[in-house]
């Protein structure tokens, strides 16, 4: 009785505990780029939607094809996406895949490259706050 | 019966051997280096000089395979969350080289590093490239290499490549399941342990 009590009460405290930590880790992220916007950028009122529109968004790169984010990723973020090397990518949306979004030197690597790759040009701040709001909302 | 004289009988025997020898030459398909077993680890001991046949013999190599390839978990991390692990002696170390200074266009995708890892990473790279490899498939890559005043930057594009897979079809590098002619995973099995093995391809109808 007491062993499964303590087991219980384990399994509780870490269902409880999860989503915080796993939600301080993300904030902690999102955080740093709404701390690092430039003096012209403003946060956007409706971030998560913008942020939606520029996962969607299609751009002709310099090589004359098209491509996105979700090129990628896939249209649902929830869902494995492939590389161009034809490698699986797990899903981008934290809700799916929790380490998402929990390391700033991964996700600042990997804006990096994905926005030279997609836009031609590093993302801003304000980009990267609209992007990880709607990714995060993806339930 | 043709009766032969005793004296006839090596001289005979020598033609024979000399006109098998050439026509195995002549028509013999050069994928000595599939050979399993015995005949392939006595090749690499032979070939081998002193200071690397210990290195050979502790990886229980066989002709066919380039060896463990004992990948960092830096290699792992940064290199394998777009594609398969490429084997560090399928290229000569000027290839690996010229590769990871150019990642801002890696194979049309920018795949920059910081230096700190980059750096890493190539060291990584150099010391089990293709000039380390006591293989006889890494020595017949370099040997392909003499006179190549540009590195290859991909194993696909190399003359070697090209001459091990000269019955495949373009046609069948775009197969789905198969990609491109850079996944070499879809067609064998061990690529990212090193075994390149002919007997072991299997490739993917569709």
């Amino acid at each position: 009785m007491t062993i499964k009590f303590v087991l219980k009460s384990i399994g509780i405290l870490w269902m409880l505990g999860s989503p915080l930590v796993f939600a301080q880790n993300v904030d902690a992220v999102l955080n740093h780029y709404k701390n690092n916007l430039t003096q012209n950028e403003q946060l956007d009122p409706n971030a998560t939607q913008e942020g939606k529109t520029l996962y969607l968004r299609d751009v002709i790169n310099k090589k004359g094809e098209k491509i996105s984010c979700h090129t990628c990723h896939g249209l649902d973020p929830k869902t494995q996406g492939k590389s161009k090397a034809g490698k699986i990518i797990e899903p981008l949306a934290p809700s799916a895949n929790a380490q998402r979004f929990t390391d700033i030197k991964k996700v600042e690597k990997w804006f990096r490259r994905n926005c030279r790759d997609v836009f031609d040009r590093e993302c801003t701040a304000k980009e990267k706050v609209n992007f990880i709001s709607y990714i995060t909302s993806v339930k | 019966m043709i009766r032969l004289k005793q004296t006839h009988v090596p001289l005979i025997l020598l033609l024979s051997i000399l006109t098998f020898g050439a026509a195995n030459l002549l028509y013999g398909d050069d994928d000595d280096d599939d050979n399993d077993g015995k005949s392939g680890e006595h090749h690499s001991s032979q070939s081998s000089s002193p200071s690397t046949s210990k290195k050979v013999a502790s990886k229980s190599q066989s002709a066919t395979d380039l060896g463990a390839p004992g990948y960092t978990t830096l290699y792992k991390e940064e290199c394998t969350s777009c594609h398969m692990a490429y084997h560090p002696a399928l290229l000569p170390t000027a290839s690996w080289t010229k590769m990871m200074a150019s990642l801002k266009d890696h194979f049309g995708v920018d795949a920059t590093l910081e230096a700190k890892t980059q750096s890493e990473l190539l060291k990584f790279l150099v010391s089990g490239s293709a000039e380390k490899n006591r293989s006889r498939r890494a020595q017949k890559l370099l040997k392909s290499l003499k006179g190549n005043t540009v590195p290859p930057v991909s194993y696909s594009t190399t003359s070697y490549f090209k001459q091990k897979h000269h019955e495949i079809s373009t046609g069948v590098f775009k197969r789905k399941g198969i990609n491109s002619a850079a996944n070499c995973l879809a067609c064998h099995p061990r690529a990212e342990e090193g075994g390149y093995n002919e007997h072991e391809v299997k490739i993917p109808k569709g």
